[in-house]
């Protein structure tokens, strides 16, 4: 005890005392300082930015002049400042080559917040993850998705990926695809189509309902109908004109084909055998 | 026409009512510390729905399983169904086309179907709104960004108010349409804001809205909207019923007339 005393005492000097004691000093006043500036910062910006861009711009006044008065009292203490600067430049080398990642994510999140392709709240989908966007950090987005999972969103990979924002508009189109038999008259089909859609009070009258014949496929002629809706309503009109247009069709007599494939048996090049054409009604 | 569905009604304890309005029927009964509702299509209202009845019921309604309880703890006796106009614009759509040439102007009549909202106690209280027709949501706006969310309806746009029948669950809106621009404005669709409209009820039992004057000034889709205070002079001595959802401002600038959205537009994106 009595050893590390005497260490220690050489260096008990009242003028070093009187140093530590003002770089206390100082960084209790820098401290209290930045609290007062990031406070009226945030008073200034919050009602006129989004909520993470004041957030952030507090934040950067809170520590831009805590590290003012922090960098005034090491050199209260004694410390050279050019030496730490060039230490400090060195070490920033280092670090930066070690955070590399987080580095990234970090410029990535700063992008993200300026530029707001979504806000807090919104319906993302990213990849094969679809859901809604929790908080938007520095260094990653959280995100709940609708089995209630917590999915944790590097922001670099936000930047380079395509995100898309669901909650954007507030309507949206339902795209059914499907097909019908090539026996089918498509004019009757298509005004089937359009009353079920007009019968359906969730499907907006305008924009009108698109109407798409896309190809004759091989067993059925492939169609498009993507009738608008408002976007809470999404999932009750996409059941409910698929529900809707089978019962239709079914009553109409308009057949949705299975995939059917004709087979011809062939022996030494010559075709031996043809099985008879069913009718596919049967195959049901 | 005996009794109209919204006149205000006693009920003593274990009564209940049941009111027709056109197509929707609504039965409210009222019981120890609360209210029950229940409301459901019209039994008779197959025809045009121009049908409206207020009956006594003593039984219990069984009809219905889907029943709503509102708990009221003050002894409350009155109960009032009212005609209110619905929560979002009304897009209607002329039948016929209809063009206003520059610098003429046109009254139209516009019969809108109403919500019938539920009133009860002192003071009184709303315990639900119901559509007496589910109307059909649609957009309104020059393109799939920049709109609103609307109901449609359309509206053969009669000029002599002889030709508009009677209805019981609809208020009839006259509206003026002026056109100030240079060009035929086209009325294929346009924008009625009954959010700002307050229903009347009329000499002869017919329901009313405000007089609305729309004024196309030079270009665009947007027009001068102007509520004209109080019951229009057709309807003669008349009652206000319900205040509009929405205050109105002297003169507000609406979005009025859109033209049509390509449907086409987007391709084959999900």
């Amino acid at each position: 005890m009595t050893e590390l005393w005497g260490a220690i005492e050489p260096y008990l000097t009242l003028e070093k005392t009187f140093g530590l004691l003002r770089a206390l000093a100082l960084l209790i006043v820098g401290w209290g300082l930045a609290k007062l500036l990031s406070r009226a910062c945030w008073r200034l910006t919050h009602e006129r930015l989004a909520r993470q861009q004041a957030v952030l711009a507090r934040r950067a006044v809170f520590y831009l002049v805590f590290l003012l008065f922090l960098v005034a009292a090491l050199n209260e203490l004694g410390f050279e400042l050019g030496v730490l600067l060039g230490a400090a430049g060195v070490l920033s080398v280092a670090i930066g080559f070690a955070s590399q990642t987080s580095a990234s994510n970090l410029i990535s999140g700063l992008f993200l917040i300026a530029e707001r392709p979504f806000g807090v709240g919104d319906v993302i989908k990213v990849g094969g993850t679809t859901g809604e966007v929790l908080s938007i950090d520095l260094l990653s987005v959280k995100l709940r998705t609708f089995n209630n999972l917590y999915v944790r969103m590097p922001n670099e990979s936000l930047i380079k990926t395509e995100v898309r924002t669901i909650t954007r508009f507030p309507i949206r189109r339902v795209d059914l695809f499907f097909g019908v038999a090539y026996k089918e008259d498509l004019d009757r089909v298509r005004d089937v189509l359009f009353e079920v859609a007009g019968d359906n009070p969730l499907c907006l009258e305008e924009p009108a309902p698109l109407f798409l014949v896309s190809g004759f496929g091989d067993s059925a002629i492939d169609l498009q109908f993507s009738p608008w809706g408002m976007r809470e309503n999404y999932g009750a009109l996409n059941n409910s004109l698929l529900i809707e247009i089978k019962r239709r069709f079914e009553e109409e007599g308009i057949e949705i084909p299975f995939p059917q494939r004709v087979v011809h048996t062939a022996e030494n090049g010559d075709v031996v055998a043809t099985p008879p054409l069913e009718e596919s009604d049967d195959a049901r | 026409m005996s009794e109209p569905w919204w006149a205000e009604q006693d009920l003593e304890l274990g009564q209940g009512l049941r009111v027709t309005a056109g197509p929707l029927q609504v039965v409210a009964f009222r019981r120890e510390d609360e209210w029950q509702l229940t409301w459901g299509p019209a039994p008779t209202g197959g025809g045009d729905g121009s049908v409206s009845t207020v009956e006594r019921l003593v039984e219990p309604y069984e009809e219905s399983a889907e029943l709503e309880r509102y708990a009221l703890r003050a002894e409350t006796t009155r109960v009032r169904i009212l005609p209110v106009m619905p929560d979002r614009p009304i897009v209607v759509k002329p039948r016929v086309a209809l063009f206003v040439p520059p610098g003429e102007s046109i009254q139209i009549y516009v019969s809108s179907p109403l919500w019938a909202q539920v009133t009860v106690g002192e003071p009184w209280r709303i315990l639900r709104e119901i559509p007496v027709k589910r109307l059909s949501d649609t957009w309104f706006g020059g393109s799939t960004l920049d709109g609103e969310v609307a109901y449609a309806i359309r509206t053969q746009a009669r000029i002599q108010l002889s030709e508009i029948s009677a209805r019981p669950h609809r208020a009839v809106t006259p509206v003026v349409i002026r056109n100030h621009s240079d060009d035929t404005l086209p009325v294929e669709r346009f924008n009625l804001p009954v959010t700002y409209l307050s229903v009347y009820a009329g000499e002869n039992g017919r329901l009313w809205t405000e007089n609305i004057v729309m004024t196309r000034g030079e270009g665009g889709e947007m027009a001068g909207l102007e509520v004209e205070p109080g019951a229009p002079r057709e309807a003669g001595e008349a009652e206000q019923l319900t205040e509009p959802r929405e205050a109105s401002e002297t003169n507000i600038l609406v979005r009025a007339f859109s033209n049509l959205l390509d449907p086409f537009l987007g391709g084959d994106d999900d």
